[in-house]
């Protein structure tokens, strides 16, 4: 009884877990490939650049919705990347690291890299952040298989169906 | 004889203390004003700036303490138990044992009651080529670290 509670508890602490990834996942989704950045769509349908503007005072309601969406989906990424790093970081210090979190501390390193270039105004090589957001998702899913999928549908026994 | 040298030796550790804290400041100088010059429509600089940093230092962190696990001069074990999702768990671990001093010192040295405006004046930019140098610095040791104490550990 205990032990099927503690497997309760430990399934929806790690239904929290994966939504918190998800939410960081989408997040970085759509920073790289959902919003641009620099246009918003307006009221009336059409598409006006944040540049056109001289002073963020100057900024429509629309606008304003937009660049504040952008802010913060900005931090949010620079979140996930280092959280990515961070908790790679852990698994290789404690010397539990698999191959894939080697994967993940390389690749919330290369977009901390990308990200901090991108914010300083330097030079950066275009792809790796839609690179960095590709591989989170996929690699959320495949975790998410990995622990749930249909291979744990019958239990961990994978033979019991023949059985 | 031996005194001058102890002399020269404090003389010499005081200006590299000093050193290393001009260092500091000129990586967050020249950072800002970069941001400043080339992206001054970004509101979200300020965190995210603090977010790259903390996760730099704290990666210079993770490298020594690797490495002296590695020669066992100092070792201990990341456990924290706050969920049992290990993935968070051990997000949150890295960040008590390796960012938060960081995130007390970066905010207390900087951010608290607008410190950096008072720096900006003090210390010169090289068009952010410092600060991109320290963060490519510090992901790169941290990579290659990491590598390496896989293959050889």
């Amino acid at each position: 009884m205990q032990a099927e509670q503690a497997a309760r508890s430990q399934w929806y602490d790690n239904l929290g877990v994966y939504a918190t990834g998800a939410i960081l996942t989408a997040e970085d989704i759509y920073n790289n490939f959902g919003h641009n950045h620099t246009s918003y769509p307006t009221t009336r349908g059409g598409m006006k650049d944040f540049g056109d503007y001289k002073r963020i005072s100057d900024y429509s309601d629309q606008a304003l919705k937009y660049k504040k969406i952008s802010n913060n989906i900005k931090i949010l990424g620079a979140l996930g990347s280092a959280l990515m790093t961070a908790q790679a970081g852990t698994k290789i210090y404690n010397e539990e690291a698999t191959a894939w979190d080697y994967g993940d501390f390389t690749v919330g390193a290369a977009g901390t890299v990308t990200g901090a270039a991108e914010l300083l105004g330097l030079s950066t090589v275009p792809v790796v952040g839609e690179v960095v957001a590709a591989y989170s998702w996929f690699r959320l899913w495949y975790d998410l298989g990995d622990k749930y999928g249909p291979s744990k549908w019958y239990g961990t026994d994978d033979r019991k169906w023949f059985k | 004889m031996v005194l001058a040298n102890g002399m020269a030796q404090m003389i010499e550790n005081g200006l590299n203390k000093n050193v290393m804290i001009n260092y500091y400041y000129l990586y967050w100088v020249d950072a800002i004003i970069s941001i400043k010059t080339k992206n001054p429509n970004r509101k979200d600089w300020k965190y995210t700036l603090f977010i790259y940093t903390t996760l730099c230092n704290a990666l210079n962190g993770w490298v020594l303490m690797l490495w002296l696990k590695f020669f066992d001069i100092y070792t201990f074990r990341i456990e924290i138990n706050i969920l049992s999702g290990s993935i968070l768990s051990n997000a949150i671990g890295f960040i008590i044992y390796f960012a938060l001093p960081f995130i007390i010192l970066n905010y207390s040295l900087i951010f608290y009651k607008d410190r950096y405006k008072k720096l900006l004046d003090r210390y010169t930019h090289r068009n952010g080529k410092f600060a991109m140098g320290y963060i490519l610095y510090s992901v790169l040791l941290g990579f290659i670290s990491a590598v390496i104490y896989g293959v050889i550990s």
